[in-house]
């Protein structure tokens, strides 16, 4: 069932509607689940659908990585779509966005201290999640080369041995034209 | 500014993430605690009172600095607030000190012998499952995961540690059953007088009891302690502390439960239940309590472990629905408060500011008695490698000043 619905954005989140005004862009930035995990990620993102007056629709692919600090690893993928609400000939919109990550997850469970050297020497465990979550956010669609973007998102941990668990994070970064305007 | 401090000024102003970054930041951060560099060499005899944690690494460094000394302690066993119990469960349980609340090459620095090449066993201390009890209602909070982590001894406890590594190579200059009743500092050279009328000699002595017995002047001081120590011992607050420890058939409890508002029971960490098997190689079902200050007040005034234990265990069943009853096998009880020669749990909480009440305490006087302990480190009070950094800043102190 999570396999499922997760294929599903990933396909809904791969396909472009409609022939595209707006130049794709390409975020990068910083990544923190829970606000204090650390991370970052880079996403590409493009023009699902044409806009509607204020009404914008997108879609993003995101790749990134974070970490909990002695603790673990994880990369993920993360299709969604979007929608933005910007006034026409304004660059600076509010969002709101949903998706589903696919994380891998290496965690350390145990490790070896040795006391003359005080290195450990960890023993890691790895565990796919999914992770359905939902967005809000602020941003400035790029006027020439350079935009910026605001998101913070709420979701479900789903998988793993503990059931599920809250997922939050808070993302900023930059949003880079990959076209310049004519 | 202490952890609780911050969190609490943090939440004050409505800022909840910087007490989950504490949470984080203090865990992950590595704190290195170095030898003292030293420079001239001691003739003179110490004589440490306490076997605790700080004293104990204070022999350990004033024997690797071949400095004559003894340790002197009141109770019949040596640990202070570190105990452990090998035969409750299939793995030894920490009746006192339990986590390693920094990065476990702690371990190396406390011991800082490279020709200790020996391994010892970590567990990566980030409970999965936690819920709360906050008004009749046990809610999960499973992402706690993702913000805390600290650590733990996977096969022997911090009793164990310093029973491995410490202890042996000081066993012979520690003196049990010895309780220091009188300090005598106003001689050339300090006298010790004990609870039988036995009187010993030093030049120097480091007081590493805890902050309780000196503010219950269980030791006189001739002469008095200035007034400036003395305030400042009484600013420090240390409340009741207890644990127990319940083994069930079945296990019906998370990781990790905490009590009242989440944001609150994680701010106070004044009373938790957990799985006191998270992580080690246990086929047993051990659940655990942690309960300082009021907390712990709750449980040690009924006065017997008859008394507590059937406490405990209604409200575990009102919790679980009336499986900790139905499943209990049997129980262990450490009232730290009721120990003659600890009498509480740790130092919590200053009156003033905490750099200010602990510099008061550690200033040696007469450049003859020296303080150390838990309570006397700034940025690791109420830990074990704090007790020890605060042993090894007092050795500094006493060996650079003579």
């Amino acid at each position: 069932m999570q396999a499922r619905y997760f294929l599903l954005l990933m396909i809904l989140a791969g396909t472009t509607l409609q022939a595209q005004e707006q130049p794709p862009e390409l975020h990068i930035g910083y990544f923190a689940p829970f606000g204090v995990q650390i991370g970052g990620s880079v996403a590409y993102t493009d023009v699902l659908k044409q806009p509607i007056g204020a009404h914008q629709w997108w879609w993003r692919a995101q790749a990134g990585y974070f970490a909990q600090p002695n603790v673990s690893d994880a990369v993920f993928l993360h299709p969604e779509v979007e929608y933005r609400r910007c006034r026409p000939g304004q660059y600076f919109y509010a969002s709101s966005s949903i998706g589903s990550s696919l994380a891998y997850t290496l965690s350390k469970q145990e490790g070896t201290l040795n006391l003359a050297s005080g290195t450990i020497d960890y023993q890691k465990e790895g565990s796919l999640y999914i992770i359905p979550r939902i967005s809000l956010g602020i941003g400035v669609a790029p006027r020439k080369r350079l935009g910026g973007y605001l998101r913070a998102s709420y979701g479900q941990q789903l998988g793993g041995d503990n059931g599920r668990q809250a997922f939050f994070s808070a993302a900023a970064g930059l949003a880079i034209s990959m076209h310049s305007k004519p | 500014m202490t952890r609780k401090a911050f969190i609490e000024k943090a939440l004050k102003a409505g800022i909840g993430l910087p007490f989950f970054s504490s949470l984080l930041l203090e865990s992950c951060n590595r704190y290195d605690l170095d030898l003292p560099d030293l420079h001239g060499a001691f003739e003179g005899k110490v004589i440490i009172v306490g076997a605790g944690a700080a004293g104990l690494a204070a022999g350990h460094l004033l024997q690797r600095y071949d400095v004559d000394f003894e340790i002197i302690e009141a109770a019949p066993v040596w640990g202070g607030r570190m105990k452990k119990t090998a035969d409750f469960a299939d793995f030894p349980i920490d009746l006192g000190a339990e986590w390693i609340h920094t990065h476990p090459a702690i371990l190396s620095d406390i011991l800082s012998s490279p020709d200790i090449d020996a391994d010892i066993d970590i567990i990566v201390y980030n409970p999965q499952t936690t819920q709360t009890w906050n008004n009749g209602r046990l809610r999960d909070h499973n992402y706690i995961s993702k913000l805390y982590s600290e650590w733990k001894f996977k096969h022997t406890t911090w009793f164990g540690f310093f029973e491995d590594y410490i202890v042996p190579g000081i066993e012979d200059r520690i003196t049990l059953n010895t309780p220091v009743v009188e300090v005598d500092y106003s001689m050339g050279k300090v006298q010790l007088k004990t609870e039988t009328g036995q009187v010993l000699e030093a030049d120097k002595v480091l007081l590493t009891v805890p902050l309780k017995i000196l503010q219950s002047e269980h030791i006189a001081f001739v002469p008095m302690l200035p007034k400036a120590k003395t305030d400042a011992i009484g600013q420090v607050s240390v409340g009741d502390g207890i644990k127990i420890f319940v083994e069930f058939q079945d296990r019906f409890y998370p990781d990790m439960l905490s009590f009242g508002p989440i944001l609150k029971a994680f701010r106070e960490e004044e009373k938790f239940v957990y799985n006191a098997a998270f992580g080690k190689e246990s086929s047993r079902h051990i659940l655990g309590l942690f309960a300082i200050n009021e907390k712990a007040t709750a449980y040690t005034q009924l006065g017997t472990d008859a008394a507590i234990i059937e406490q405990f265990l209604a409200e575990l069943d009102e919790i679980f629905e009336g499986q900790a009853s139905a499943s209990y096998v049997q129980h262990v009880i450490q009232n730290w408060s009721a120990e003659p020669y600890i009498q509480g749990a740790y130092s919590y909480d200053f009156e003033d500011r905490q750099w200010r009440v602990v510099e008061a305490i550690q200033e040696p006087v007469a450049d003859r008695l020296f303080f150390a302990g838990e309570a006397l480190s700034i940025d690791h009070q109420a830990t074990v490698h704090g007790a020890c950094a605060s042993a090894f800043d007092a050795v500094a102190r006493m060996l650079k000043e003579s």
